[in-house]
């Protein structure tokens, strides 16, 4: 038995697409309309062939599970242990799978950089020699339930955040955010460098793990939502969250039985770190969408990954597979002595931000980011709403002032991105394109529209495969 | 004095916030005190202090949010916490005030507005069936006024419709009234008892409109789309809306209007018409099949609409015949030109349709690919008009007018300089022109101003459609109008 017709009952409130005077008429007689802005898309039989009860379905399933995730900072652990499929002759970095012949300049000095640490290789030639004889395995992180900023390059003996997602059960990874300037991320692996990373591994890692330990955990949910309320954006500008987030370590770190040289001098590096946060957030943000990963169907993404070469994206509804273009070189702002001439093109996981209803999406409550492409907080909050366009839902944590505390624009639509043409804003540093040097300034990027395309041919595919089987 | 408490997990406010929404619900009569604080440290040490959050309260992290009123009854207590509630899920947009980026496709707008139940579709029909399955995604109902829209297409909208208790109006549905509310080109017409059901838009219109100019009311109008009898879709939603007017108190009489059905989903639809218990009037035009027991079948329009009247005890008035109009007395062709293609069959019908008479419906997607229906813009059907008047055979022009909302602004002024052209190429001895106005002295244009403007310009008017087809026919024949 259908359910039954409401529509007798209630009063009326119209959405109008077409002619203004359809609109006119109603708002004559009182009624409530929101009109849309019609413009014809291309394939739109394609298009409605993937709005339909199942996909529907599948959606509301994966956006839950985005939007109920419930992020927990609990330990920090050497990634041997801890990462799913970590081998010491792994190195895992950014983006969607490549191969070192494809590799950018900073992506290959992060990977240097890496090899040179675990002292697998003491020097460039010897790293590369390695690598092209086939010694070394390379993975993307996110097939690792990992993300990295930058070249994103993680070892077995890096001490690795992990993030425990309390509603679904699952756990998520990344590295320890190393600052600003020459920075293995940015494909530096100068001694200084691989000596910070030491350091890491040796002091920073376990203090930590034993710090968080003792907090019982850190909300990371709860964390970032403030932070949000406080101008974070938690992708280009992480003041607040790491603020936060020394704010709820502190006094454990203060506690920890080390000399207090030491603990002086994690606690100034750590505040020193404006982006202390980065890969913390990141992780959180992973945490929550591998929950919503592989629901059949669901047209949702769970993943936005550069490898400094590739733009990829992954799918909830489309499983492990890839869909690629390439990757753009972002409008921004560089540090002094460099120019455009000098940025690789995009690259890192860190638009996983933007894929959990962050960093461009949240824009709007983060105005000081949108400086880096001469913006104004009217255009900040102008990206923001645009992306509501192209995601599925609104945050039910991350709320921002500035549009009365709505959610943030959360769980990226393939069918909308495609119809609309609206890109995913995202916000992001820029890597000199020579390995070695670092970063050289930040700003704006968008994916390329292919990899949409690509996922949305594979979506209607695989829709009429069902539909067929249905049948 | 009562203390009630309630825990939201896993919910992070700024606290400015939550002292906001604590001082409002404070305002609510014999509420004492509201707390709506975080369940961290201080929060919690802030409520044991006030004696407001007792030991066998529930256990609360620093992400939970702890709400805790204290009134004088323990109604009042339930109510201030249900107002806390309501003020912290209240909407966070902006409003109106704001400006917003405009919404860019139908998903998106029904999300944004959280008032609205039903989606107005009027864009080309290759990509309607895009628009009204988002629709349907985001749980509207459809009004669905596109023409081109597959039949397969069509029968998707409709059974996915159902099954989530849906209704899809149209594709090609002019009309409806629900609820008092006229969607697409709809009459402002009194409310009452009689509901109507119709795979036709002017059909809709000349029967509501009447239903009005005879004292009585509409509870509501709803379209179905010209096809929607076509045995491909099975009457979908006809059946639907016959159920929807079952169960509405509102409604006391059922009419079912529609263009020539398939004789199988006619059946099926006349029986469950007949199952509501309530008087059913059927006009399918063109059908000739049996009807069952308890169906009043009428041939025309007004019949339909004057049934319907007497079937919830309105007083039956005839509708006027026109102020008498001397025959012509040259016999010839009727020329139907018409906006309305319900109207357009109806008279066909009533005159016939072939040689030397000739009936055009401008309406039809032949004559709207690409340009607006003549309900708004009349300009190829004046040309027509003047063509008619060169034709020699031509004895009677034979018109419909369409008032209420959506429809041209005034009618009878956008004609006249047609009939002013026509009278000039002939006399009113030698052709005469019959129209009939569809619509309501409450319609924007005005019923009487637009009735009198045609007889200025020598039309004779018809309060009905089959009355004014009657007029040209015996005109044509020859015959006394009246």
């Amino acid at each position: 038995m259908p359910p039954e017709i409401d529509l007798l009952r209630a009063p009326l409130g119209a959405v109008v697409v077409g002619p203004e005077l359809f609109a006119s008429a109603l708002v004559a007689q009182g009624i409530p309309v929101r009109r849309v802005d019609w413009r014809p898309p291309g394939s739109p039989e394609a298009l409605a062939s993937l709005w339909c009860d199942a996909v529907d379905t599948a959606n509301r399933i994966a956006l839950d599970r985005l939007l109920a995730a419930h992020q927990i900072l609990v330990d920090v652990r050497p990634a041997i242990e801890v990462v799913p499929g970590m081998t010491r002759e792994t190195i895992l970095h950014a983006g969607p799978p490549i191969a070192w012949e494809d590799m950018s300049g900073p992506m290959r000095g992060g990977i240097v950089g890496a090899l040179i640490y675990e002292g697998l290789a003491p020097s460039w030639q010897d790293a590369e020699r390695l690598v092209t004889r086939g010694a070394v395995r390379f993975d993307p992180c996110h097939h690792h339930a990992a993300v990295g900023p930058m070249a994103g390059a993680t070892t077995a003996s890096m001490p690795v955040l992990v993030v425990e997602n309390r509603t679904a059960g699952n756990r998520a990874y990344s590295t320890l955010n190393e600052g600003l300037g020459k920075v293995l991320r940015y494909g530096a692996y100068a001694p200084d460098v691989i000596d910070r990373l030491c350091w890491f591994r040796d002091v920073v890692g376990p203090a930590l793990g034993e710090a968080i330990r003792r907090t019982g955990g850190i909300d990371l949910r709860a964390l970032i939502a403030q932070a949000v309320q406080m101008g974070d954006e938690c992708h280009n500008r992480n003041r607040a969250a790491s603020a936060l987030l020394i704010k709820a370590l502190a006094p454990e770190i203060a506690g920890l039985d080390l000399p207090a040289t030491e603990r002086r001098r994690i606690l100034a590096f750590a505040a020193s770190n404006e982006h202390l946060f980065l890969n913390v957030g990141m992780a959180a943000c992973k945490a929550g969408l591998d929950a919503a990963h592989k629901v059949p169907e669901s047209t949702l993404v769970t993943a936005m990954a550069r490898n400094g070469t590739e733009f990829g994206i992954r799918v909830s509804g489309l499983g492990d597979q890839w869909f690629t273009g390439p990757a753009q070189t972002p409008q921004g702002l560089y540090f002094p002595g460099f120019g455009p001439g000098d940025a690789n093109p995009d690259i890192g996981d860190s638009a996983i931000t933007e894929t959990a209803g962050l960093g461009g999406f949240a824009m709007g409550g983060a105005p000081a980011v949108v400086q880096f492409v001469g913006g104004t907080p009217a255009d900040a909050l102008e990206y923001t709403r645009l992306m509501y366009e192209i995601t599925l839902g609104e945050s039910t944590a991350y709320r921002l002032p500035p549009l009365d505390f709505r959610g943030t624009p959360t769980g990226i639509d393939v069918r909308l991105v495609v119809q609309t043409g609206i890109l995913p804003q995202i916000d992001t540093g820029m890597a000199h394109r020579e390995p070695g040097i670092g970063q050289v300034g930040a700003g704006l990027v968008k994916p390329p529209r292919v990899c949409f395309d690509l996922a949305f041919e594979a979506l209607v595919r695989a829709r009429a495969g069902a539909a067929d089987v249905s049948r | 004095m009562r203390l009630a408490w309630t825990v939201r997990r896993n919910s992070y406010f700024d606290s400015i916030d939550l002292m906001r929404v604590a001082e409002q619900a404070r305002q609510l009569a014999g509420v004492t005190e509201v707390a709506v604080v975080m369940g961290t440290a201080p929060g919690r040490s802030m409520l044991a202090e006030a004696a407001m959050w007792p030991p066998e309260a529930p256990e609360a992290g620093p992400s939970d949010l702890l709400i805790c009123v204290r009134a004088s009854t323990e109604t009042v207590a339930h109510r201030a916490l249900a107002r806390v509630e309501e003020l912290l899920s209240a909407s966070r947009d902006g409003g109106p005030a704001r400006e917003d980026v405009v919404s860019r496709t139908t998903a998106s707008a029904a999300r944004r507005a959280a008032s609205a139940n039903i989606a107005v579709v009027a864009v080309p029909g290759a990509y309607a069936a895009l628009d009204a399955h988002q629709a349907l995604s985001a749980g509207l109902h459809v009004f669905l006024f596109s023409d081109g829209v597959s039949l397969a297409d069509e029968a998707a909208l409709k059974r996915r419709a159902r099954d989530r208790g849906l209704l899809v109006m149209g594709p090609e549905c002019g009309t409806a009234i629900i609820n008092g509310v006229g969607l697409g080109f709809a009459n402002r017409v009194r409310r009452g008892s009689i509901g109507v059901i119709g795979a036709s838009g002017t059909g809709i219109q000349e029967v509501t409109s009447l239903v009005h100019r005879l004292g009585a009311g509409v509870s509501h109008a709803i379209g179905t789309g010209g096809r929607d009898l076509h045995a491909a879709v099975g009457g979908l939603t006809t059946l639907q809306a016959i159920e929807a007017l079952a169960a509405d108190v509102a409604t006391r009489a059922v009419v079912v209007v529609s263009k020539p059905p398939s004789p199988v989903v006619a059946d099926t639809v006349l029986r469950a018409a007949v199952e509501t218990r309530k008087p059913v009037v059927a006009c399918l035009l063109g059908y000739e099949g049996a009807t069952p027991g308890g169906v009043r079948a009428v041939a025309t329009l007004d019949e339909a609409a004057s049934t319907a009247v007497g079937l919830t005890g309105g007083a039956v008035r005839a509708l006027g015949r026109p102020r008498s109009a001397p025959a012509s007395g040259a016999r010839g062709a009727v020329r139907g030109l018409y906006a309305g293609g319900s109207l357009c069959d109806e008279a066909r019908r009533i005159v016939g349709g072939s040689p030397p008479h000739r009936f055009v419906d401008f309406g039809a997607e032949e004559y709207t690919r690409g340009r607006p229906h003549p309900i708004i813009d009349p300009s190829r059907r004046n040309a027509a008009l003047v063509d008619a008047a060169d034709d020699p055979s031509v004895a009677v022009i034979l018109l419909d007018l369409v008032l209420g909302d959506c429809a041209h602004p005034d009618p009878t002024g956008a004609l006249r300089p047609a009939l002013t052209e026509v009278r000039a190429r002939r006399g009113s001895r030698d052709l005469t022109v019959v129209a009939h106005v569809v619509g309501t002295d409450q319609d924007p244009q005005g019923l009487e101003k637009q009735e009198e403007s045609l007889r200025e310009l020598g039309a004779i008017v018809c309060a009905s459609n089959r009355i004014a087809a009657e007029t040209a026919r015996a005109l044509a024949e020859g015959r006394d109008a009246t």
